[in-house]
């Protein structure tokens, strides 16, 4: 054996003990390039983006569509009273000249 | 931003998630920065290789970002969720690239240095590099039960919750994982003394 490392002695890992201690000994967290994680968040961040700008038309959308559903309803309430009005007029000035 | 960035930070993880699920781009944002390196370590220690655990972390949080809406809160942690998403793309990564199919560990592996002496740290690589081919004999699931207990130093009732199993169940499953841990190393030293003889 090249060296005296826990590893290396098979002989030495005959227990639970000393696997824990080897694997505590060499698993260490490892940390990720911090250019990695900045492109990645920038890469994340842009495909939020487009998600968002699709909802913030499909809001526009349905606005635009209530609105002009709401509109369309005033304008036959008004038009429909406009012909009523029209109507009992015409009916009344007729009965009058009749008279 | 910066605001905002407060205002998210003054809530439960419970809320950013409920947030995020919402699609809110900043809740998002803090549950990357929260994971990524958790995530990072993970598919790192089951690859091998820096490059891969790159490419594979990203995928892990695009795939995240896009099925976040669906992510329902069961009891687990959402880390239990993220751990689920790395598991399949490892597992799918090393059936694509073949199980026998040995990676060597990069020479500019982002291992912590922790020795001011250049031979012992090179012999710390080796020691490290034999160790993490052994552990990749394991199957999967013993692989990220050490991860999770040496590397993101989880306790036993934390690696159950993301692994889907009681405390009693992953206390069982190390002590059967150290048991074919020492069986893999006495093969390894074998066959290793047995080169050395030829």
């Amino acid at each position: 054996m090249k060296t005296k490392n826990g590893l290396s002695q098979s002989g030495g890992m005959d227990t639970e003990t000393s696997i824990e201690s080897t694997l505590r000994t060499y698993l260490r967290p490892v940390v990720p390039r911090d250019e990695f994680v900045d492109r990645l968040r920038g890469k994340l961040e842009q495909q939020v983006l487009p998600i968002q700008k699709k909802r913030v038309i499909t809001f526009y959308k349905l606005l635009e569509v209530t609105l002009q559903t709401v509109g369309l309803l005033l304008i036959t309430v008004f038009t429909v009273r406009l012909l009523l009005i029209i109507l009992t007029t015409w009916k009344f000035l007729r009965t009058s000249n009749v008279r | 931003m910066n605001e905002r960035v407060f205002r998210v930070e003054e809530k439960s993880e419970e809320q950013i998630l409920a947030l995020a699920a919402s699609g809110d781009e900043e809740a998002f944002a803090w549950l990357y920065q929260k994971y990524v390196t958790r995530i990072y370590n993970y598919v790192y220690f089951r690859t091998g290789n820096a490059a891969e655990a790159e490419d594979l972390t990203a995928k892990v949080f695009l795939r995240a970002m896009k099925h976040i809406r669906n992510y329902r809160d069961l009891g687990l942690p959402f880390s239990a969720w993220l751990y689920r998403i790395a598991h399949n793309l490892v597992a799918n990564w090393h059936r694509d690239n073949g199980r026998k199919k040995e990676i060597p560990l990069d020479d500019a592996l982002p291992l912590p240095v922790l020795s001011k002496h250049p031979e012992s740290e090179v012999v710390r690589r080796e020691e490290t590099e034999k160790l993490l081919r052994i552990i990749r004999k394991l199957p999967p699931e013993r692989q990220q039960l050490l991860i999770l207990k040496f590397v993101e130093q989880l306790s036993n009732a934390e690696i159950g919750a993301i692994m889907g199993k009681s405390e009693g169940a992953i206390k069982s499953l190390y002590h059967r994982t150290l048991l074919s841990l020492r069986e893999e190393y006495e093969r390894y030293f074998d066959e290793v003394e047995k080169d050395a003889l030829e």
